[in-house]
């Protein structure tokens, strides 16, 4: 593998290196392929440059190719990974014109993660998912979206306050390979049971919703929350409007602010 | 040379006091009196009262008998307080004349309990009438700062102790235009402090020691033949302030007394609203006139003689729940056959106005009975029946045995304290409640904010109340919870006596110490368990607490009680499993438990900030959470990585000007006590 970086840049996984690692992958870090060619006796060979890389105030620049650093290595095939585009040849044209989840083209066409926004994480790539679900029973039912709540601020959640759970060490979705298995192309990466995958879920923080965790109910200190058949209400009459209940909601679920309307009525 | 200030009467006590130039003030906060109290802190810590020891102390009872000390010693001391306060010094008062001390004491006056009651009326000072004190009572701020400053020049000039009364709000939180004097003026006026009986190294003696009765008796005789002298040296201090100030004072100042017939006698600040139902009832062509009773003690019975000789008829005002002053007044005019009428008025902080004062005279002057009997009392109407104190419940709330509508700051942790306890103690608790925040969050009568029983009781008694009620609960069988609810100062400093005692005892009860790290009820002095480096409002700035919070569980567990334990209220689970333990070693001793338990207004911190301070003192090792149980110690919660200690005292304004330096300091005792928990739960 031939990186133009260094091993601390790279935006894989760490366990996902090191497993290359163990696999026997050879890493080539701050060096560039500059073109390939068949040679004489129709091997691939590939002709690569060292570059510089010093990050410049925290930011990464270009690498600088060193002068008279070439060199050339014998390959069986050169796999090219330079990046991750969305093939929209089935749209008829490469060109994309969606700007958001609401877009709807053709009709029935919507577009949403790494097609609306490029590459991006899995967890944006469902919250862009819901988003165009939303749309489109917004569209179906005829009726207006409904208001998303507003996104959480810095400091909602309360990080301090969580119980710090760490991934079960035993979920660790990889095993050590004997050499045999290193050599073959077995599976080396198993699918989780569903009580593990149920513990790895139940650290979601789930943040901005209540879990019914009853820590409002619990620190209230004017007690003028309460539970009415599973839901939580709030005795305006009795809350002297110090902003605990919000404070200790761990998931930033209770928002604080300024009674609205006539507050005597 | 007179500069005019504005100025309330705590402040222009706090003023006199500063330009009389004490050497050593000792003072314990009590409400009104805490204005008193934090002026001269800040004095002294400003250097404008330079060369002068101010000790926050842990009792009222220490107040004022550290002065027994320092002003045996020669210097001139000072102390103030109030109601319970005074009440308190019962026993040093009687020493204090005893041993012929010149201390100058102000009290502010305040009305006593049961039931608590925080407003203004005297009987707390006149009813320590019988310990000698010199009394005088004050109309105005002026005469509060006049007061004063003559008080130092009678005490050290007759040795006699000076109590200085000041209506608590009705003066101490009221703002008036005073004319103050120069410091040099003040000088001349008071003199310097000479005590003839004065320690002296060159001469040891054993001061105050037993005698023989004979030996006694003589003392004691020439301390009455003094004590009745004392007029004389008031008389002088008056006359000589007249003549340096321009203002002149008698012991029984009298308003449009020259034709009265009817004649009112007062004191304090209810005075200008005698004063003013005079003028109306003189408008209506009545020929009434008002006797200010300025001094008390030594009484003035020649004065009022003279003042009352020529009216017909005499009206005693009483603002204290004994009838006191008409007692007082009667004896003095042993002979005369003037009637005399006594209305008791204001008790408890009940309004006053100049219409009650001019509908007694109406009454009194259509009266033709020359039979005077008790005092009697107007101002609140009778209600037809007397309803019976009822708990009035509010609407349910989240807790099982605390409502919502409680009287708490809003962010305060204190309620939730006694909700978890309560939660887990249940139905069967009693609890003992002293002056704390609690006293206040409690509410007024009728309503209460529990569903358990509350025992009011005065500061320093929460264990031995406590303590009561278990023996009871014992005898009655009815299997009661007793326990005693207390905040730091009344843990830590006024009730460790009562405590200690109860430990000691093996008393069946259950004693929470829920600690906001001062006397935040009074507005936030420092006590004894207010962290180093704290400001408070004795501790200002310039004089920041220097040293270190009391290790009051350390205390504890020297009792060999069965259970010691601290908590933190955003730590629910290991409090509610402490309160648990607390209940399940019933019949075994006394069980203790510190919680921390975070005030914003103190603290100073935004409202919601509370929880999370209680969060951060554990997860820093500021407040380690451990217990003793049966002598075996334990951490009962580790922080998985402990947070800087700098988050935590960051965002409290009382330790805004702690430096990096200063917190990497507190950082290195708080590891030295974790290391030492440490060790205790490892080897004991």
């Amino acid at each position: 593998m031939i990186y133009r970086r260094t091993e601390e840049d790279m935006p894989a996984h760490k366990d996902e290196i090191e497993a290359a690692k163990k696999e026997g992958v050879q890493f080539m870090f701050l060096t560039i392929p500059v073109w390939s060619y068949f040679d004489m006796l129709f091997r691939v060979r590939l002709e690569c440059m060292a570059v510089q890389g010093e990050p410049e105030g925290g930011k990464k620049l270009p690498p600088v190719r060193i002068p008279n650093s070439q060199f050339g290595i014998d390959c069986d095939m050169v796999l090219s990974a330079i990046g991750e585009e969305v093939d929209l040849d089935f749209l008829g044209s490469r060109d994309h014109t969606f700007t958001s989840e609401d877009d709807v083209r053709g009709g029935r066409i919507y577009s949403s993660g790494d097609a609306l926004y490029g590459p991006r994480s899995v967890s944006e790539a469902i919250a862009s998912g819901k988003k165009v679900a939303e749309a489109i029973i917004a569209r179906v039912s005829g009726s207006a979206k409904e208001p998303r709540p507003a996104a959480l601020g810095d400091g909602d959640v309360k990080f301090y306050y969580l119980n710090k759970r760490r991934k079960n060490p035993e979920i660790l979705n990889e095993r050590s390979l004997t050499a045999e298995e290193l050599r073959s192309f077995a599976e080396t990466t198993f699918t989780i049971t569903s009580e593990q995958a149920v513990e790895e879920a139940d650290r979601c923080i789930n943040c901005g919703s209540c879990i019914a965790c009853d820590r409002c109910l619990d620190f209230c200190p004017d007690f003028s929350i309460t539970k009415q058949d599973g839901v939580y209400v709030i005795d305006l009459d009795m809350c002297k409007g110090c902003g605990l209940c919000a404070q200790v909601c761990e998931r930033g679920a209770i928002v604080f602010g300024k009674e609205q309307g006539d507050v005597n009525t | 040379m007179s500069i005019h200030k504005v100025l309330t009467g705590s402040e222009a006590v706090a003023y006199a006091v500063m330009q009389a130039r004490p050497r050593v003030i000792s003072a314990y906060p009590i409400t009104p009196q805490t204005g008193i109290i934090e002026k001269l802190a800040e004095y002294v810590a400003s250097g404008e009262l330079p060369n002068c020891q101010f000790i926050p102390v842990e009792s009222e009872n220490t107040a004022l008998s550290m002065l027994i000390g320092a002003a045996q010693a020669g210097v001139r001391t000072f102390t103030a307080t109030s109601s319970h306060g005074l009440l308190y010094m019962h026993q040093a008062l009687h020493w204090h004349l005893g041993a012929r001390l010149p201390v100058v004491l102000v009290n502010a006056n305040r009305a006593i309990g049961a039931p608590w009651n925080i407003a203004s009326d005297r009987t707390d000072s006149l009813s320590q009438r019988d310990t000698g004190w010199i009394q005088l009572y004050c109309g105005s701020n002026q005469e509060v700062y006049d007061s004063v400053l003559q008080a130092f020049r009678i005490a050290e000039r007759t040795c006699l102790p000076v109590m200085v009364n000041v209506d608590g709000f009705l003066l101490t939180h009221t703002k008036q235009g005073v004319s103050v004097y120069t410091n040099e003026e003040v000088d001349a006026y008071i003199g310097h402090i000479q005590m003839p009986h004065a320690l002296r190294s060159d001469e040891p003696r054993s001061y105050s020691a037993s005698g023989t009765s004979d030996y006694y008796f003589r003392l004691k005789k020439t301390l009455a033949r003094d004590m009745r002298m004392a007029h004389t040296e008031i008389a002088v201090a008056a006359t000589r302030f007249a003549k340096n100030f321009g203002r002149s004072y008698t012991a029984v100042p009298s308003y449009r007394m020259d034709d009265a017939e009817v004649a009112l006698l007062i004191m304090g600040s209810t005075t200008c609203i005698v004063e003013d139902a005079v003028d109306k009832m003189r408008e209506r062509g009545e020929k009434v006139g008002a006797v200010q009773l300025r001094q008390f003690r030594p009484f003035p019975a020649k004065a009022l003689r003279r003042v009352l000789s020529k009216c017909s008829k005499i009206v005693v005002l009483d603002v204290n729940q004994y009838g006191i002053v008409l007692d007082e007044v009667r004896v003095a005019l042993y002979g005369m056959t003037t009637p005399v009428y006594g209305f008791t008025v204001g008790v408890g902080g009940v309004p006053m106005s100049s219409k009650i004062f001019c509908d007694i005279i109406e009454e009194v002057s259509s009266s033709n009975s020359l039979v005077a009997g008790h005092s009697q009392w107007r101002g609140v109407p009778d209600l037809p029946k007397v309803a019976p104190a009822s708990t009035v419940v509010a609407t349910k709330g989240s807790s099982a045995f605390v409502n919502p509508g409680h009287r708490a700051c809003a962010g305060c942790t204190a309620p939730l304290v006694m909700r978890h306890t309560l939660d887990v103690v249940g139905k069967n608790a009693q609890i003992a409640l002293p002056a704390c925040c609690w006293s206040i969050i409690a509410g007024p009568n009728p309503y209460t904010p529990l569903g358990v029983n509350m025992v009011h009781c005065p500061f320093e008694t929460a264990a031995a109340t406590a303590s009561g009620l278990a023996r009871a609960a014992k005898e009655l069988g009815e299997g009661a919870t007793a326990i005693a609810f207390a905040g730091d100062g009344g843990t830590m400093d006024i009730g460790l006596q009562a405590l200690s005692g109860a430990a000691e005892r093996g008393e069946d009860i259950i004693y929470i110490c829920y600690d906001n790290e001062a006397y935040m009820n009074t507005g936030g002095q420092r006590s004894s368990s207010t962290p180093q480096g704290a400001v408070t409002e004795t501790t200002p700035i310039q004089a920041v607490k220097m040293e270190a919070k009391k290790n009051i569980l350390k205390i504890m567990t020297a009792h060999n009680i069965p259970y010691a334990a601290t908590a933190s209220i955003y730590h629910l689970e290991d409090f509610k499993s402490k309160i648990a333990k607390a209940v399940a070693y019933k019949g075994k001793g006394l069980r203790f438990i510190h919680v921390l338990a975070p005030c914003n207004p103190g603290w100073k911190i935004d409202p919601a900030l509370s929880l999370r301070m209680a969060h951060l003192a554990v997860e820093t090792c500021a407040f380690p959470l451990v217990e003793c149980e049966m002598g075996k110690w334990r951490i009962t919660y580790r922080p998985e990585e402990v947070a800087a200690l700098a988050e935590y005292i960051k965002p409290q304004g009382r330790f805004a000007h702690l430096s990096d330096e200063d917190i990497e300091q507190m950082k290195q005792k708080v590891d030295s006590y974790f290391e030492e928990l440490e060790k205790l739960e490892k080897y004991f």
